[in-house]
């Protein structure tokens, strides 16, 4: 029988230390109005794409705001936009692989025929095509990848109860009279949640480069508001101008990814060497 | 009689290539008896008990329980009537829980959440002392798991019980305290059982009937002492050979 | 008749990292000998099949092991490598386990026999058709061309045999060769070992639990219990008059053909 190995003490330090980071970015984005040297919204003309002094400390866009608040703020968009859409489509995902991946039969042909025909489409091609048609704005950029974004908890979800379903503690259960809804929530849902976290961890960062994609092309987030996206797309005329305009946004991107996906591998990490005793 | 079996068949795989695990299998079993199912790997022995106790659908046939048809949905009564064991004991629990959470967890499904039942005697009756209660399955032993196993399923006074392979994992000494568990519960309670496994010795000194096996048909059936001592079919011949016997 | 001793342990301690797995070990093989090793699950029978391998994984932390004479441990480790796999050859529970699945055996057995620099082009064929006969295997061709994965649990294991009589290894280790395998297969293994025995003079070491498979193969048995040598005489006085009394719980424990429902059994503990 196989015998789970506790994770070693230093990759539970890893995990705790990359779980704050994280929680640290949430807080950032949360309290991001507080933090703000200067309003993110107010233009200047006489400050236009000045570079990162102490009044701005990372300098200014081409309509004189402030690019440190806007960054600030675009946190708050970014990720937490992107953590809501990951949260959403982890639900709403998860429920439908279990129930596919339960009750078989058309219930599950139906799922995941749905599943395949969005799949059938590039993510952000097809992203693009429902912001379009949707028009802009944060929540039609949401709504174009969460479309496609709960098929991989549902893929995800389905294999593991398919897998799980034969186990004789499963099988035990449902001889002994535990209803369908009961085994999904008690006992498959928590052997199933390690892989499925590791994802949804790895989606933030996914969904916030799409975001920010679909910004930049213009079908997303809209002026004024602050989103890292659009903020790389509005300086990217003015690199040489005033660089930081655009390095701010796009390393505030880069680092806010790299740690989500770290973690998604710290977890999976801890979770593969998982404790039980 | 309390079950019948008639013709149950079952075949996996799709329409290219199907794989007949089961085909027009037939039993009976009597209150108080204890039938054991001889076969070797692929004769169809654990698809039966599959069947039997409602986790999969037949394809064909049907199961008969006090002369009423089972349907695939079964009753809370129809669970209650027929209980498992299974091959690996400690995977038969839920692995985060400990014993005792899955033993409630089972007698308030099928019994009823105000069922009072003492625990401390269920687990004195399988021979184990109350205190490996509290523990999780990986914390004990192959041997007291199937003792648990065998706690669980007669805790909610089952009329059958459906063993699959119990002593398949076990060492020789545990695996004769389980068969003498068994053979003392159908002694002090009337349970009947139907004991699957590809043992022949294991099967012939608990069971008082046996039925043979091979590819997904009954190839011999009768009282104990007749198929070991006169076995009339070729393959139940070569299976009794085949035990190495200390002689 | 006095054969010759090709292996004699003596007192040996061996284990995993800190841990005594088996303790105080003594025994001899002699030629043509088949010796049983039998006992219940964590007794450490298959450890003492791994230490007298010189696998890496089995620390010795005292005793000999002396395979023709020669004291393993004061051999360098790649001679004793060499020693061990040139005279032993091992035999595993899982019959696919010591083959890749998805590659033909014609390709296994060309490798196996080269990295042992027994490969000879020209009389390989015939070789192979002569080691199999011997494991009553037919078609050659065949078979060989088959990879693991298309076969089944009795033929991949005779296909072993067949490997280790290619080998010329003069002492076959098995652990729990038939445990995997149906009861009529199992005992089609079993009269192969007897034969390759019988034919070829391959002594064997039998790592078993299954004390009526002892019986029929083995010459001597000998009882394991945590990690101890309980008890070790001729398969006949281990059977019918068994001294120790673990050895007599065991046999007793054993359920006999055509011992019916209604007689009562010896009371066997359970410990905790």
């Amino acid at each position: 029988m196989k015998r789970k190995k506790t994770p070693s003490s230093r990759a539970l330090v890893r995990l705790w230390i990359f779980l704050a980071l994280a929680g640290l970015l949430v807080l950032l984005s949360l309290l991001a109005p507080l933090l703000c040297p200067n309003d993110p919204y107010a233009t200047s003309s006489s400050v236009m794409n000045h570079a990162p002094c102490a009044e701005y400390p990372l300098g200014t866009d081409r309509y004189g705001r402030c690019i440190c608040s806007r960054v600030l703020m675009g946190a708050r968009t970014s990720i937490f936009s992107a953590t809501a859409l990951v949260a959403i489509t982890f639900v709403v995902g998860t429920i439908l692989g279990m129930l596919a991946g339960w009750f078989g039969g058309i219930v599950d042909t139906i799922i995941m025929r749905i599943a395949d025909a969005f799949l059938a489409f590039p993510q952000m091609v097809l992203a693009i095509a429902v912001a379009g048609i949707l028009g802009g704005g944060m929540l039609n950029a949401m709504l174009a990848l969460g479309v496609m974004g709960w098929t991989i908890y549902a893929r995800l979800a389905r294999a593991e109860v398919l897998a799980l379903k034969k186990e004789p503690y499963v099988q035990a259960g449902i001889l002994t009279g535990c209803g369908p809804i009961k085994i999904m929530v008690g006992t498959l849902l928590p052997n199933m949640l390690g892989p499925l976290v590791v994802n949804a961890a790895t989606q933030v960062g996914v969904m916030m480069i799409g975001i920010a994609g679909l910004s930049f092309l213009g079908i997303g987030v809209t002026e004024p508001q602050a989103e890292w996206g659009s903020m790389i797309n509005l300086s990217r005329a003015y690199v040489q101008l005033a660089p930081w305009a655009v390095l701010a946004p796009a390393g505030a991107t880069i680092i806010t990814v790299m740690i989500f996906n770290y973690l998604s591998d710290l977890i999976r990490d801890c979770l593969d060497v998982g404790v039980e005793k | 009689m309390i079950l019948e079996v008639h013709k149950l068949s079952k075949s996996y795989g799709t329409k290219d290539s199907s794989l007949n695990a089961l085909k027009e299998v037939s039993l009976q079993l009597k209150k108080g008896e204890i039938l054991g199912v001889v076969g070797e790997s692929g004769s169809g022995k654990t698809t039966l008990l599959k069947l039997i106790s409602g986790l999969e659908v037949p394809d064909g046939g049907e199961i008969l329980l006090h002369e009423k048809p089972l349907t695939a949905r079964r009753s809370r009564g129809n669970l209650r009537a027929m209980q498992m064991v299974f091959q690996d004991p400690v995977a038969s629990f839920h692995p985060r829980r400990t014993i005792e959470a899955s033993l409630l967890e089972a007698i308030h499904n099928l019994c009823g959440k105000e069922t009072k039942i003492d625990l401390e005697e269920l687990s004195k009756k399988v021979g184990l002392s109350p205190e490996l209660l509290k523990r999780r399955p990986a914390q004990l032993s192959g041997g007291q798991c199937q003792r648990f196993a065998i706690a669980r399923a007669i805790a909610v006074q089952p009329e059958i019980l459906l063993c699959d392979e119990i002593t398949s994992a076990l060492d020789v000494s545990t695996q004769a305290q389980i068969l003498r568990l068994v053979f003392e519960i159908r002694k002090n309670t009337g349970t009947s059982a139907i004991f699957v496994s590809h043992d022949l010795a294991v099967v012939s000194c608990l069971c008082d009937r046996i039925m043979v096996m091979k590819d997904g048909m009954v190839v011999e059936e009768g009282v104990a002492r007749q198929i070991l001592e006169e076995p009339r079919d070729e393959y139940t011949k070569r299976l009794i050979e085949s035990v190495m016997a200390i002689k | 008749m006095s054969r010759e001793t090709i292996l004699e342990v003596s007192a040996l301690n061996v284990g995993y990292g800190d841990q005594v797995a088996v303790k105080d070990l003594s025994f001899s093989l002699l030629r043509g000998e088949i010796l049983c090793l039998a006992g219940e699950s964590g007794c450490g029978k298959s450890t003492v099949l791994k230490a007298l391998l010189s696998l890496p994984e089995v620390n010795r932390f005292s005793g000999e092991v002396k395979l023709l004479g020669t004291e393993l441990s004061a051999l360098r480790e790649r001679e004793r490598r060499e020693t061990c796999s040139e005279k032993m050859g091992m035999v595993f529970q899982n019959p696919g386990a010591s083959f890749n699945p998805i590659r033909s055996y014609r390709k296994q057995f060309v490798e196996t026999l080269k990295s042992h620099g027994k490969y000879d082009k020209a009389s390989f064929k015939s070789q192979v058709e002569k080691a199999f006969e011997k494991v009553e295997l037919k078609d050659a061709d065949r078979l060989l061309s088959q990879c693991p994965y298309a076969l089944s649990g009795g033929m991949n294991q005779r296909m072993a045999l067949a490997l280790a009589m290619l080998l010329g290894q003069e002492i076959l280790l098995c652990d729990e060769p038939t445990s995997a395998l149906d009861a009529t297969i199992a005992l089609q293994v079993a009269q192969e070992l007897k034969r390759l025995r019988d034919v070829s003079g391959i002594s064997q070491i039998i790592v078993t639990h299954n004390l009526a498979m002892a019986g029929f193969l083995a010459d001597r048995i000998g009882i394991m219990q945590g990690g101890r040598l309980v008890e070790m005489g001729d398969a006949d006085q281990i059977l019918h008059r068994p001294q120790h009394p673990y050895t007599r719980s065991l046999l007793a424990a054993i359920p006999r053909l055509g011992e019916f429902s209604g007689k009562e059994k010896e009371e066997v503990r359970d410990d905790p």
